[in-house]
């Protein structure tokens, strides 16, 4: 609690400084992107981070044992104003959270519970309504050394309204307030009249009101500390909900106007779902103050100045997983029951939705766990896929946080956000992985068929993994995830995945969706000239890499460490179901990229019909079979035996894991010396060759000497 | 002499100039055994895999099929989840199985890597969502790959 406290007076602080020692104590330093906001009947201060609702006590001793409301913060001077119930005077609080009665004039003997400090003047102007108050002004700087004087703009019978604090705009010469009714009120100080703007929608007592930089004006509700934005520029201002803040019988807030609303080095949870789901900053996403919580889910959280979106998630950038406190135990099966297993750093609430209908929003029947407490540790809980959910890809939000009943946008003070991509499928359909769920597999190519390569088995390098959706045994549908890892050969090829057995001319093109970087493709990748459906992933995988300045490859040398830049998804629907279906990782081979030469046994560019297999496969019906024999290749299409050279070595390998292959013109049996022994057993022998234990230090891809 | 050595130099100059180009676009020289990104070798002492010599019938396979046969009958509610992951690794998304069972009854294959010597069997309840048993299956050599639970 004691860490709890001083952290929150260091964000504070932030915008304040203790340089002076000057006993008349100084103002603020500068305009605070942090909101003040003064509660309680012994008045105390906190500030409040308006993005998240985030709150924390400044002060519960301002030298005062009574009420301070009607406060404004000063853009001019860098103090806080506000009006002192005490001694029924306007007061001003400095730097060190210190009230100071101000001697004025011509002040009526009440009390004012609404106020604010214009921005274009340096005006405190505080307002009550009936016939014997109203709207008051008071220079704070009269600037001839003549005392401070207030003087009534207008009376409260004229300017009536019902409202419990209004905010200065940073560029306009208006306050605005939005009264219990939730009607926005425009207020010309000088002038002393108002109109009528709109009505935003929410009721009830508006204790507290803001502006940015921006001029959005921000509102907090007394009864339960919601903050609403309202957007002024808009036809009909309406306020949308926008923050979870602390609610209080009796509250002011004051804000420098002209800051923006999250400083530079704020540290906030947000998701990293696609914006449509609310989650970038400006779409007033889902997001959570970081500041000294204690309450995320996992093992960790770690703080953005923004979303970043799926693919490119803070996960991904900075390499550290924070979406870690949700485990899917079981698969989202339509209209049946599934299990998720949930790890909580402490006892808070849980809130999820699912975007089942696949629409990119959350709905509220979309919320599958509502306010659920759960205790610090692991949590099992049971959860209902609705049967009128969509089959197919979509997102997942949980949030955790101190406040019960939360939305799936907006800021929350405390807690965590993780965004998961997860899928559902039909009532009936079992899914299985190769090699698992978020796992990859690697298939690894030498490109010089039909010559014998150099056996770095880097030249072209592919992650992939696959899942199978089955109903009463039959293959109804798989989804092929891949990522090019390297492409360590200058020739040009292309990659394509055959599925054996299964007939193209069974499948529709519209049965077949392939996504690169996320884009749906144009066309249809399934090629119609061969009996197996083949599919065309890419014609030249160089189109969608480069390797990095002074690079010849990419991602097979030290100093060439680009990152990954193409990954795929290649969905195929099967309408009638396949019952015989092939082993993963079917069939993924290389080709010639059309046009390209392809070395000296080639007279033209062979294109398309030279391929290259892993062992144990066949060449496709595109395949030149006039190709086996040439050079080095040893195949004995008679046995059934392709794209091996004399010696029995294939040109390409699959490995059932994430492997890393060897360096640059570093040969297989020298990265991998086990390896050796395993071939030349059948298996036998060192069959755990490819890990990285067993390799030789500094000689593989992505692992230091 | 002066005419042999300077032959000798140009001769040598062609021969790196050669090695060079590489492959790619450009045709690699025939009596080069590298690939389209050049020269063939891993270091000092390195073993030539072109050399290796291997069964044409070995298809360099790092997994194994892995059967699964959930045999509970009326012991266990009457639908189950089951789960079969690699031991020691958290969470479910490294998971080889999951799979509902139905009347405690099912059957699966799946690809076991090489690596793998630990598998975390898990039988889960839906009502309410807790786990019902777990096993830990172990590789050994005169381990069959079939997993079965009763």
């Amino acid at each position: 609690m004691q860490f709890f406290r001083i952290m929150l007076t260091a964000w504070v602080a932030a915008g304040l400084s203790f340089s002076s020692s000057n006993a008349i104590a100084a103002a603020f330093d500068k305009c605070p992107s942090k909101a003040f906001l003064i509660q309680k009947t012994i008045a105390t201060l906190y500030g409040v981070n308006l993005a998240t609702g985030y709150y924390a006590q400044l002060s519960a001793n301002l030298g005062t044992s009574g009420k301070i409301n009607a406060i404004g913060f000063n853009f001019h001077d860098n103090y806080l104003y506000g009006w002192g119930y005490e001694a029924k005077a306007p007061v001003r609080v400095d730097r060190n959270y210190k009230a100071t009665r101000l001697t004025v004039e011509n002040l009526p003997q009440t009390n004012f519970f609404v106020g604010d400090v214009a921005v274009d003047r340096n005006v405190y102007y505080f307002y009550k309504r009936g016939a014997n108050y109203g709207l008051y002004a008071l220079p704070l700087a009269p600037g001839d050394g003549s005392p401070l004087r207030a003087k009534r703009v207008v009376d409260g019978a004229k300017l009536n309204l019902a409202i419990f604090d209004f905010a200065f705009h940073p560029t306009l010469s208006y306050a605005y307030a939005v009264d219990s009714k939730g009607v926005l009120h425009e207020i010309d100080p000088v002038a002393g009249t108002s109109r009528t703007v709109s009505n935003v929608g929410q009721k009830g007592t508006f204790g507290a009101a803001y502006f940015d930089v921006n001029g959005y004006l921000y509102i907090s509700r007394n009864s339960d500390g919601f903050v609403y934005r309202i957007d002024l520029t808009a036809t009909t201002p309406v306020a949308e909900f926008y923050a979870y803040g602390p609610s209080s019988n009796n509250n002011d807030g004051a804000r420098c106007a002209l800051a923006p609303l999250l400083d530079a080095n704020s540290q906030i949870d947000f998701g990293d779902a696609p914006d449509s789901y609310g989650t970038k900053f400006s779409s007033n996403g889902a997001r959570h103050d970081l500041d000294g919580s204690t309450i995320y889910l996992g093992a960790r959280v770690d703080g953005e100045s923004d979303a970043y979106l799926f693919p490119l998630s803070d996960d991904t950038a900075d390499r550290s997983d924070d979406e870690d406190g949700v485990q899917f135990v079981s698969t989202l099966e339509i209209n049946e029951q599934a299990i998720i297993k949930v790890t909580a750093s402490a006892q808070a609430y849980l809130n999820a939705w699912v975007d089942w209908n696949r629409d990119g929003s959350f709905s509220d029947d979309e919320h599958m766990i509502a306010a659920k407490q759960l205790s610090a540790g692991e949590n099992s809980m049971t959860v209902n896929v609705p049967f009128w959910a969509s089959a197919g890809s979509t997102w997942a939000r949980f949030r955790y946080s101190s406040t019960a009943s939360i939305g799936p946008i907006g800021g929350a003070g405390d807690g965590e956000v993780e965004d998961y991509a997860v899928s559902t499928v039909a009532a009936g359909v079992t899914e299985s992985w190769y090699p698992a769920a978020r796992s990859w597999s690697t298939v690894a190519y030498e490109d010089n068929w039909p010559l014998t390569g150099d056996y770095d088995m880097n030249d072209l390098v592919m992650h992939l993994r696959m899942r199978e959706l089955r109903r009463n045994a039959a293959v109804i549908g798989v989804e092929i995830d891949g990522e090019l890892v390297a492409v360590g050969g200058d020739y040009h090829s292309g990659f394509a995945i055959r599925l054996p057995g299964v007939d193209a001319a069974t499948l529709a093109d519209d049965a077949v969706q392939l996504f690169i970087n996320d884009q749906r493709q144009s066309g249809t990748p399934l090629e119609r000239n061969s009996g197996d459906a083949v599919f065309i992933i890419a014609n030249d995988v160089w189109d969608y890499v480069s390797p990095g300045e002074a690079c010849r490859f990419y991602r097979t040398e030290a100093g060439c460490e680009a990152d990954v830049q193409m990954h795929f998804t290649l969905r195929v629907a099967f309408a009638s179901g396949v019952s015989s279906f092939p082993a993963a990782p079917y069939d993924p081979f290389l080709f010639a990229t059309p046009g390209f030469d392809r070395g000296y046994l080639f007279v033209s560019p062979p294109g398309r019909k030279l391929e290259i297999h892993l062992p144990g496969q066949t060449p496709t019906d595109t395949f030149e079979r006039a190709f086996l024999g040439l050079g080095d290749d040893a195949s004995d299409a008679a046995k059934g035996i392709y794209f091996r050279n004399a010696s029995g070595m294939s040109w390409a390998l699959h490995i059932g894991n994430s492997w890393n292959y060897p360096n640059e013109r570093v040969d297989l049996s020298f990265a991998y010396p086990p390896f050796k022994s395993y071939a030349e057993s059948k298996g036998l022998k060192d069959s755990t060759w490819y890990l990285t234990k067993h390799a030789t230090p500094g000689y593989t891809f992505g692992v230091k000497r | 002499m002066m005419t042999m050595v300077k032959n000798f130099l140009l001769v040598s100059l062609f021969i790196l100039f050669a090695a060079g180009c590489g492959g790619g676009d450009s045709a690699p020289s025939p009596t080069t055994d590298g690939g389209s990104d050049g020269d063939s070798g891993g270091g000092d002492g390195a073993t030539d895999t072109a050399s290796i010599v291997i069964p044409k019938s070995f298809n360099f396979s790092t997994n194994q099929t892995m059967t699964v046969d959930v045999r509970l009958g009326k012991a266990v509610p009457a639908k189950t989840y089951l789960t079969i992951c690699r031991d020691g690794v958290e969470g479910y998304d490294q998971c080889f199985v999951k799979t509902a069972v139905r009347s405690g009854q099912s059957s699966n294959n799946f690809l076991l890597p090489n690596d793998v010597a630990k598998l975390r069997v898990t039988l889960w309840s839906f009502s309410p969502a807790q786990v019902l048993r777990t096993d830990v299956w172990s590789r050994d050599s005169a381990t069959a790959l079939k997993l079965t639970i009763e």
